[in-house]
């Protein structure tokens, strides 16, 4: 978890100062920041629980992107959101980093469907 | 505007039925900004769409394995967990799919540039 050794100075201030704002809005349940390659950097949650949310979460951004490449014209992701029953997931990739988020999005759609 | 919908499943022979000017349910999407509208079943197959056929088919052999895999991807984290939605943002454009058990909608909207 601590490959931040590898990383330059200012990317490792960036990544904390990320982290702080991103903690800091409200129905956030766990961050987690990884780095260009995937790996996670820094986050919330336990180092199992994070290893896996990075896996699999890079793997589907990277099929989400090999899907925008193929569109006329080709674009760049810049935000995935992954809602389910119990929380959603928010991918945003970056240059340097790519922030995972995980909240507790409050909408009225799963009430609805109860009759 | 679930009349007109029943109506144009019951013709199996080509997908694209019915016009769709005039349906409220394309309009209330439209009113967003949102011009494209696909509709698939669970199983991939687009039954209705605003776009040319082609790229309906394009977009749905492309979105139907993504859906899958996000499925895959929240149910290997948490069995009892399911994904109800899907937002793609890129640049220019953001999808929307809304999943469901028995059919997904796919609403792509073209975002407006932002001077930032």
């Amino acid at each position: 978890m601590q490959g931040a050794d590898a990383q330059p100075k200012r990317t490792q201030s960036y990544v904390n100062e990320a982290y702080r704002l991103v903690l800091e809005k409200p129905g956030v349940e766990e961050v987690l920041i990884m780095n260009h390659s995937g790996v996670p950097v820094k986050t919330s949650m336990s180092r199992q629980d994070a290893l896996q949310h990075a896996c699999l979460y890079d793997n589907f951004r990277e099929k989400t992107q090999a899907f925008l490449q193929k569109l006329e014209p080709p674009q760049t992701l810049t935000m995935l959101r992954v809602r389910t029953k119990l929380h959603e997931v928010l991918i945003t990739p970056d240059a340097k980093i790519t922030i995972l988020v995980v909240q507790n999005a409050k909408d009225a759609y799963m009430k609805s469907l109860d009759p | 505007m679930a009349d007109k919908r029943r109506q144009s499943v019951k013709q199996r022979g080509s997908i694209f039925t019915a016009v769709y000017e005039g349906d409220s349910f394309v309009q209330h999407f439209e009113k967003r900004g949102a011009r494209e509208i696909i509709i698939m079943d669970a199983a991939g197959k687009p039954l209705r769409s605003t776009v040319s056929q082609r790229r309906t088919f394009v977009y749905a052999a492309q979105l139907h394995p993504l859906a899958k895999m996000a499925r895959n991807v929240v149910r290997d984290l948490d069995p009892a967990n399911d994904v109800t939605f899907l937002r793609i943002r890129s640049e220019t454009h953001e999808v929307h799919m809304s999943l469901n058990p028995e059919f997904m909608v796919v609403v792509i909207q073209k975002l407006k540039a932002r001077k930032r």
